[in-house]
């Protein structure tokens, strides 16, 4: 857009109209719905990778009503998790009042596949009505549950490996998915792939519908695997004796796996997680 | 939005019989694009240009070219440079970079189109045979920033009760394009439960401020070593970064921490998030 009309445009419009209007112009490019600028009060989530391969996963969780009244505040952190198909698996909850918990997660039972999961926040009272009583007026905004998971590779692991959630706006209930799929995006994380390590790309779907990711290997094009990802669905990529970058081609704006290197090796003390 | 690249400190300790050793991988690609607008992709070189804080002002120690698809490797060993020194890569597209300067010139970027996802590079740490990554940057108007506040956790290092096996390092980072902005900053160390035991810890404008944990509950006399720390700063911000390690197992893992503002969404959440800051910094 031509730098005077914007320029005139944040000078005329309120922030929020700028915001919307932004949000419209760069639709193709924007990965959550354009309804997601006239909601508020709803509750998000990032979209966590289940290995079923590690021997343990914790959790980090944020208590937001505690940080926000400084104070210990009762809340059941829910976890919901989702099959490789996206379907409904099972759900677990733990008690706290602390700032922030460190939760060992059971994970579905009898899982030999990745998968994903969904965290949220149960409590006597919202966060929205919280904020309500002590700023006094309603705020447009809501809760977004991040958190991390630490994969730890062996039983006697002393230290996990930690990543944050992959892209999410799913809310609690796992219906109301704001993620949307757009036009082709090709993303190219700056990651050095090697051939002496293995990789398994794991990918989750966080929008309403299927997505079909393309992974091109940028030095042997002759390759290109494709996979399909079901709705809340959960698919991963094993990658072995491939030395360079990898592009991602999908209609996800945001299109970053999560990288588990070495996860065949876990004896390894090579074992490592990142958000790509 | 354009990036610096940060070179990582090298972290050392009396228990570990080997330094943590730090690096970063850069690649010559545009790391998001809509596939119409392929054509728009430059096929070209660039430049990497490496500078270190040395006095008041930013100093060359390298340019690199780098070709259409390449990575663009730098080891902090490998360079003329302290093990904590600050060390910033920055990317053009010319090879036009001033020997030194007072300011540290501005990044190009490889950005074609308004797509999501900032440019990012591998922060590396090595130990023995092992290697753990992050995918990050420091933010190009993040370096503008000459004052504002800081207020963050260590919910992401493990359990310290292992003796001397386990250590974890909370790594703070603060880059300034202005060389001379190098003040000493407060920062305080709390546990949420106690705010009345504060911790007062120095870090500086323009340079990793490296805390080891362990130290921080010795000092602060905890005796559970589970608990969650807060760390702020009424003047200064910095991106925090948890590096924790298994010295038996040779594991390693590396982290940032969100800012606060990334636990809420919608139009309204920053008036959350001053609400909650202020409460906590004003204490």
């Amino acid at each position: 857009m031509d730098s005077k009309i914007k320029s005139f445009i944040k000078k005329t419009l309120s922030k929020s109209s700028v915001e919307i209007l932004s949000s419209i112009y760069n639709r193709e490019s924007n990965p959550l719905s354009l309804k997601s600028n006239f909601i508020f009060n709803v509750n998000i989530s990032d979209f966590f990778v289940w290995n079923p391969y590690v021997a343990r996963t914790d959790f980090i969780a944020e208590n937001i009503r505690a940080l926000f009244t400084g104070k210990k505040e009762e809340v059941i952190h829910c976890f919901k998790f989702f099959s490789d198909k996206g379907d409904f698996l099972s759900e677990e909850k733990y008690k706290s009042d602390d700032f922030f918990s460190k939760i060992t997660l059971s994970g579905p039972q009898k899982s030999s596949i990745y998968s994903s999961f969904i965290h949220y926040v149960e409590a006597k009272r919202s966060f929205y009505d919280l904020v309500k009583i002590h700023l006094k007026k309603n705020n447009l905004f809501g809760e977004k549950n991040r958190g991390y998971c630490i994969y730890y590779p062996k039983k006697n692991s002393l230290v996990g490996s930690s990543v944050h959630g992959n892209f999410g706006g799913i809310s609690r209930k796992g219906m109301n998915l704001l993620a949307r799929k757009r036009s082709f995006h090709l993303y190219t994380p700056a990651y050095r792939f090697e051939s002496q390590n293995s990789y398994d790309l794991v990918f989750n779907n966080p929008t309403p519908s299927m997505i079909t990711i393309q992974i091109m290997l940028n030095n042997n094009l002759d390759t290109s695997p494709i996979i399909q990802i079901n709705s809340l669905g959960t698919k991963s990529f094993r990658l072995n004796n491939f030395s360079g970058s990898i592009t991602f081609r999908s209609k996800l704006p945001i299109c970053r796996p999560i990288l588990f290197k070495n996860v065949d090796k876990l004896d390894s003390g090579n074992f490592d997680v990142l958000h790509s | 939005m354009t990036s610096y690249f940060p070179l990582l400190p090298t972290i050392s300790s009396n228990s570990l019989s080997k330094t943590i050793k730090s690096s970063t991988t850069l690649l010559n690609y545009s790391n998001n694009f809509k596939e119409s607008n392929r054509s728009k992709n430059h096929h070209k070189s660039i430049y990497i240009g490496t500078y270190k804080i040395e006095g008041l002002i930013w100093k060359i120690i390298s340019i690199k070219e780098c070709k259409y698809g390449d990575f663009f490797d730098i080891k902090r060993n490998s360079i003329d440079a302290n093990s904590d020194q600050m060390v910033v890569s920055l990317v053009r597209l010319q090879n036009t970079f001033p020997k030194s300067s007072r300011i540290l010139p501005k990044p190009d970027s490889l950005r074609i189109d308004s797509s999501p996802v900032a440019e990012r590079g591998s922060l590396n740490y090595h130990f023995e045979d092992t290697t753990t990554t992050y995918q990050g940057e420091y933010p190009y108007a993040m370096s503008n920033i000459d004052k504002g506040s800081f207020w963050s956790f260590d919910a992401l290092k493990e359990d310290l009760s292992q003796e001397e096996k386990v250590q974890s390092f909370l790594i703070l980072m603060n880059i300034n394009r202005d060389a001379e902005k190098q003040s000493e900053v407060d920062l305080d160390i709390y546990n949420p439960h106690k705010k009345n035991k504060t911790l007062n810890w120095k870090a500086r404008q323009n340079s990793f401020t490296i805390i080891n944990l362990r130290e921080i509950h010795k000092s602060l006399q905890s005796k559970n070593i589970h608990k969650t720390f807060f760390i702020q700063s009424k003047n200064c911000t910095f991106i925090p970064m948890i590096l924790n390690i298994d010295v038996k197992n040779s594991q390693l893992s590396f982290e940032h921490t969100h800012p606060p503002s990334e636990l809420l969404w919608g139009r309204d959440k920053l008036k959350v998030i001053k609400f909650i800051k202020e409460k906590w910094i004003a204490k």
